[in-house]
């Protein structure tokens, strides 16, 4: 049974990673902060005493699980203020709040952004963003994370040749995309 | 291309941006990890997952506390049931017993109209 220091370890050695990833995913810095703490609580609740060995993989299959469950919620939550603004629509205290948790950080708004030093980072994030869902989370899984493609696989639920699909798909569509503003694939 | 080594490189570039992060969100993610270390510690399922992956019998009604609710749920209908027709039985054994006479013709046809019968019924079910 792994010790609750190796537990710590891992997630101090990956809960920056994970909430880029959950950044990347959501857009939302709050929400992206409460995905990795309901995450990292699940595994400490589910699995703190699975082998430590399969911390990265458990973790990731949380992680990728719980950014599903909160496509989910904002699915469902977008259909009833869709369905509710119908009726509140002539009204001027209109849900300005709810929307604006909805909506994506502008860029200009994301301090991080304004920190990171270089304007290339800043490109290659808002690429990674507009990557498709399943695209972002292969290529990330599979380079970021340095999971192998069956385990990138069984974190995405998906086949291996899925993965390959997407992971290929992913660095193409990044490619064009930077090269689009101006950085060059060398 | 060679998508490997783009990919790496632009991880590479991701890599270097983790430490720009701000302090607050980094203090976040650290009491967040603090706070999953605690329960870890604290918590019963390290000891069931390590003695042969078993279940405990608190995370065996979790996993199950619908199907347990559902049971119980029917459980308390079928009994209030059978308490109530128990106890509801006993006031009708008088109007049962006349049902039974008037069938087996120990009672005339219109003994529901004699205005008697009511105190007949209480005064028989005395004895």
């Amino acid at each position: 049974m792994p010790s609750a220091d190796e537990l710590s370890r891992f997630l101090a050695d990956v809960e920056r990673r994970a909430y880029r990833q959950a950044a990347f995913a959501v857009r939302d810095e709050q929400a992206a902060l409460d995905i990795v703490q309901d995450s990292m609580m699940k595994l400490a609740e589910k699995y703190a005493g699975a082998p430590a060995a399969e911390f990265p993989l458990l973790f990731q299959r949380i992680l990728q699980n719980t950014i599903r469950d909160y496509y989910r919620r904002q699915k469902v939550r977008n259909f009833w203020v869709s369905a509710l603004s119908f009726f509140t629509a002539g009204r001027d205290d209109s849900d300005e709040e709810g929307q604006e948790h909805i909506q994506p950080t502008e860029e200009k708004d994301n301090p991080y952004n304004q920190l990171a030093t270089g304007k290339n980072l800043a490109l290659i994030e808002n690429a990674i963003e507009k990557l498709p869902a399943r695209q972002r989370e292969a290529f990330l899984l599979r380079y970021w994370e340095e999971m192998d493609i069956a385990e990138t696989a069984t974190a995405m639920g998906c086949s291996e040749g899925s993965v390959k699909t997407h992971c290929s798909r992913a660095v193409r569509a990044l490619a064009e995309l930077l090269q689009d503003k101006g950085i060059k694939n060398e | 291309m060679n998508e490997d080594a783009y990919a790496k490189e632009m991880i590479a570039a991701l890599d270097g941006s983790l430490p720009l992060l701000r302090p607050e969100i980094t203090e976040q993610l650290r009491l967040a990890r603090e706070q999953a270390c605690a329960l870890a510690t604290h918590s019963s399922y390290a000891h069931s997952y390590s003695a042969g992956h078993g279940v405990t019998w608190t995370d065996w009604v979790r996993q199950h506390r619908f199907g347990l609710a559902g049971m119980l749920l029917i459980l308390a209908l079928g009994g209030g049931t059978a308490v109530w027709q128990s106890s509801g039985n006993g006031k009708d054994d008088n109007t049962a017993s006349v049902d039974t006479e008037l069938l087996t013709g120990d009672l005339p046809v219109n003994a529901y109209l004699d205005g008697h019968l009511s105190k007949w019924v209480s005064n028989s079910s005395a004895y």
